[in-house]
């Protein structure tokens, strides 16, 4: 019975790079944010997101740090957001990726299927890094007993 | 069953719910987790699902569908919460029986095992007082499937006072309705028969069947009691036995034997036996088995119906009374019964079609005394009703009956009788009503009779009709003789005027009187029956009382001189907290009817819940004539949720030669909460707060 | 204080005769109680009303003597009655009646048995008279 992570691929990179993908784009420079609308998806490593509409802030070009090249700080999808992750999936209204703190915020309607389990609840805080997942709010869960006897 | 809910999913609702990378799943803040029919309520669970277990803490309440509740402060089970340990554990059944435990470990859908255990079905207060009884154990398993409690190193505890110890103690459950085992016990004392404990032992046989061997050992007596019951698809049979070696008749074994049953047959017949009979004649009332003074066995094939009612059976009895010899008392009865009530179109009314068969035998020889009979008799009789005038009911019959008498062991009778006996009557009623003033209702009936019978059979000897009664239930009938033995003869006027009152606030009053006037005397009534002379005793009835609650019946004879000939009362009252029941009997001495002295008593039967717990119940029979008591009783019951104690006490004065005054005590003492003492959801204490 | 005649038009008694039809009897006071009932209140096959009744007998002994001999027995009886329409089962009217009758058993046990049996009878005749007595009183609710 393998090793079945709590939530998504347990070898996740969190480091890896953020491709987005989308029907179409709007850049605002000054504010270092990037609108993506119309069947957006984010790739990092085994983890897919996919929403309506995400906005993307960059990283602010630190010029005392020159090594750590421009990137992505925070993706901020609405409108129904989609997860998935090593063969776990989640689902919430909205979700806030904090790349630096590997932490994705779901919230509104969280339904989160996690191995045979399948939980519900008003928010879910999963924790990319070392697949964690805490689900808040009248949590529903149903535990499907493997055939394990 | 178990395996379908195995595999049904766990169904989870809780505050919070953490995802751990090792499949650990962490539920917190009111946790409800359901499996199928069973239910856990807790404040955290941590479900590890690699190991299938589950960890739970704080207030835990498991429910598994049968009436079996599990309280834990914490407890490792299975994730399907079969297996495991619950600590600080209370197992309740039936929402009755209580088990406290230090640990408590369910192995399996089968066994739960508790240790350090305290049980009790009493409502348990917070105050720390101890519960009325309770039994602690080292040790107590409840095997779910036998349905059966285990006790090891049980102490049972009267208010916290240790009264009795058993290393080994087996109890059925709750929900057990026919386990193998022992009764409660009951110490039973009297006169006659010392000090002792019977000791029920109850063993069910098949579905349908079941068998009480009860001993009763004593210092004077050494008895085995037995009651088998079978129901059938179509009836049941019950037998009660008894065997006796005791010290009041030393050389000789005592027993009785009182067997009954009945059955219901294809095309609406009914048959019906019993059987009675002991081998001494005081041996049921020395036991206390019954208070009958003659034994009846009888077997009977009846079917009725709206418009037919059809008998045939036979009789055995034998006579215990130190007055009477079996062989001059007759012992077999035999006896055939039909009658058909027809609605003939052209005529209107009623008719009636009887034929009755019946033969009664004495084994003595001796003339008169050992006297056989051997009857049959067939009638028809037509009758109708007019509504005539201003609202008279006129009401016609005529008829005639005949048959034949036939004797043995009787000189009187050569040979057979046969007789034909025409009757006729014309009956008016005139019922009258009225509205009260305050909304009673008030009905006045009028009834005048003029009846005529011809009987010309003089010789035929009086044997069965030797009891004639007078009430209003054959003020109105042609023959008052309760056998065909003896019928009224000659023209004779019957009269009744009946006043009753329903108060519109439920009271009820009724009052009637009647009369025989006869065109000539009849000497064959005897004097306290009312009914010789010319013009009988006014016969006179009244009823006061509640409609649904206390009723006083009373009925009297009062000769020409308004002087009481008999009396007969009896007040019935059912009230929430019990029931008082009353009687008055008062016979005038009558050779005729074989009562050589006056009868007068009172009896009264009582029972009232006087406080919450508390049941008194009194039982009292008086013999004005010879004043003294002849039998008085008291009953004394304690019964709340969980323990029943009933102790009586009772005397009989009454003695023949070969019986004496006894006086009997009975204790009985029984836990709810096990199926041998069921409590009937009694009371309930409450805590003091 | 105003007696009129039950059993003239517009009477009580008038108003029940013919249309109450009791339940069939199963046992032999049943029967005896029926068929005094239907000689009173008049035999009918198309009545549009249903009689049901239970009846509660309970022998006593009386009369104890003192060598424990029992001189006389009481026959206790309650007629429990409820009437519905034909077809519907709300009960338009329903109650209880009670009555008792006694007979000797100093007689020789065939005596006896006959008392009883004829005690068992009359007790029939007061539980169907008083049945019908009571109903009369209630006609008005029988409509």
């Amino acid at each position: 019975q393998g090793m079945q992570t709590a939530f998504g691929a347990s070898d996740q990179n969190t480091d890896a790079p953020i491709e987005v993908v989308a029907d179409s784009l709007e850049v605002n420079d000054t504010a270092n944010t990037a609108v993506f609308v119309g069947n957006v998806e984010i790739v990092q490593d085994k983890m897919r997101m996919t929403a309506p509409r995400v906005e993307v802030t960059y990283r602010e070009d630190d010029a005392s740090t020159p090594e750590i090249e421009e990137g992505i700080a925070k993706v901020y999808a609405t409108g129904g957001v989609t997860m998935t992750s090593g063969g776990d999936a989640a689902e919430g209204e909205t979700a806030e990726y904090n790349v630096d703190s590997d932490y994705v915020l779901l919230s509104g309607n969280v339904l989160l299927t996690q191995g045979r389990n399948v939980l519900s609840g008003n928010e879910a805080k999963i924790n990319l890094a070392d697949n964690t997942a805490q689900m808040t709010g009248r949590v529903r869960t149903i535990i499907n007993p493997g055939s394990k006897k | 069953q178990a395996t379908q809910t195995e595999d049904a999913p766990v169904y989870l609702i809780a505050d919070q719910v953490f995802l751990d990378g090792e499949d650990l799943l962490v539920a917190s803040g009111h946790v409800e987790a359901r499996q199928g029919e069973r239910r856990l309520i807790a404040e955290k669970i941590t479900y590890d699902q690699t190991s299938d277990t589950l960890t739970i803490e704080g207030s835990i309440r498991l429910e598994d569908g049968s009436n079996t509740v599990v309280l834990a402060d914490s407890a490792e089970l299975s994730d399907d919460m079969r297996e495991g340990i619950l600590r600080g554990a209370r197992l309740i059944l039936e929402y009755q029986l209580q088990m406290a435990a230090v640990e408590m470990q369910r192995t399996g859908a089968r066994y739960q095992q508790l240790s350090k255990v305290a049980v009790t079905s009493c409502h348990v207060c917070d105050d720390g007082k101890p519960p009325l009884w309770q039994i602690r154990a080292r040790r107590v398993i409840h095997d779910q499937e036998t349905r059966n409690i285990y006790f090891e190193g049980a102490q049972l505890r009267v208010l916290d006072v240790p009264v009795f110890y058993l290393p080994k103690m087996r109890l059925p459950d709750p929900t057990v309705k026919r386990a193998r085992g022992f009764l409660i016990p009951e110490i039973v004392s009297s006169s006659t028969l010392g000090t002792g404990i019977r000791t029920p032992y109850f063993l069910p046989i098949g579905d349908h069947a079941d068998l009480t061997v009860s001993p009763l050992l004593s210092a004077e007596t050494k008895t085995v009691e037995l009651r088998y019951r079978q129901a059938f698809y179509n009836g049941d049979i019950e037998i009660n036995a008894a065997g006796s070696q005791d010290t009041l008749r030393q050389d000789v074994g005592r027993s009785y034997v009182f067997a009954d049953g009945k059955f219901q047959l294809p095309e609406k017949f009914r048959l019906q036996f019993d059987i009675e009979t002991t081998s001494d004649s005081t041996y049921l009332q020395d036991y206390d088995y019954s208070s009958k003074d003659r034994l009846d066995s009888a077997l009977l094939l009846t079917r009725d119906t709206r418009t037919s009612s059809f008998g045939l059976g036979g009789t055995f009895f034998e006579t215990l009374r130190s007055s009477e010899e079996n062989d001059t008392q007759a012992s077999r009865v035999g006896e055939a019964r039909y009658e058909l009530r027809m609605t003939p179109q052209a005529i209107g009314g009623e008719a009636r079609l009887g034929f009755l068969m019946h033969e009664h035998v004495r084994d003595s020889r001796t003339d008169i005394v050992g006297r056989d009979v051997q009857r049959v008799a067939s009638s028809f009789d037509w009758r109708r009703s007019w509504i005539v005038g201003n609202g008279f009911d006129f009401q016609l019959l005529g008829g005639a009956t005949t048959g034949y008498f036939d004797l043995d062991d009787d000189s009187t009778l050569r040979e057979r009788t046969d007789y034909t006996i025409p009757y006729a009557s014309a009956t008016l009623r005139w019922p009258l009503e009225a509205v009260g003033a305050q909304g009673g209702t008030h009905l006045l009936e009028p009834v005048i009779q003029l009846a005529w019978s011809k009987d010309d059979t003089t010789d035929i000897p009086n044997d069965e009709s030797t009891d004639v009664e007078f009430d209003s239930g054959n003020l109105f009938s042609l023959s008052r003789f309760p056998a065909p033995d003896q019928t009224e003869d000659g023209l004779r006027a019957n009269i009744g005027l009946g006043w009753t009152r329903w108060g519109a606030d439920g009271s009820y009053s009724h009052l009637s009187l009647g009369r025989v006037i006869r065109a000539e005397k009849d000497n064959r009534f005897s004097g306290s029956s009312g009914l010789a002379g010319l013009e009988s005793d006014w016969l006179f009835e009244t009823q006061i009382g509640q409609v649904e609650g206390p009723m006083l019946t009373a009925r009297s004879l009062l000769d020409d001189h308004l002087r009481l000939a008999k009396v007969e009362a009896q007040l019935g009252w059912e009230f929430n907290r019990g029931t008082l029941d009353a009687t008055y009997l008062w016979l005038d001495k009558d050779t005729q009817e074989d009562r050589d002295s006056e009868v007068s008593e009172w009896t009264l039967g009582a029972n009232y819940q006087f406080a919450e717990f508390w049941t008194g119940a009194v039982e009292w029979r008086y013999d004005l004539v010879d004043d003294y008591t002849s039998k008085a009783g008291l009953g004394l019951r304690y019964e709340n949720e969980c323990v029943k104690v009933d102790l009586s006490a009772s005397r009989r004065f009454t003695s023949s030669d070969n019986l004496d005054p006894s006086t009997t005590v009975g204790l009985t003492v029984s836990l709810s909460g096990f199926s041998a003492g069921r409590s009937s959801g009694a009371v309930r204490q409450t805590c003091k707060t | 204080c105003g007696l009129k005649p039950s059993l003239a038009p517009g009477g009580a008694a008038q108003s029940l005769f013919g249309r109450l039809r009791a339940r069939e009897p199963k046992t032999r006071t049943d029967y005896l109680f029926v068929r005094r009932f239907e000689e009173r209140i008049g035999l009918t096959t198309t009545g549009d009303l249903e009689l049901d009744y239970t009846l509660d007998i309970e022998r006593k002994a009386m009369g104890i003597t003192s060598d424990q001999t029992t001189s006389r027995y009481m026959l206790a009886g309650k007629a429990t009655y409820s009437v519905r329409r034909t077809g519907s089962d709300g009960a338009l009217a329903h109650g209880t009646v009670t009555a008792f009758t006694g007979y000797s058993a100093t007689g020789s046990t065939v005596a006896t048995q006959a008392a009883q049996t004829d005690a068992m009878e009359r007790l029939m005749t007061q539980l169907a008279d008083l049945t019908v007595a009571r109903l009369t009183a209630e006609a008005t609710r029988l409509k």
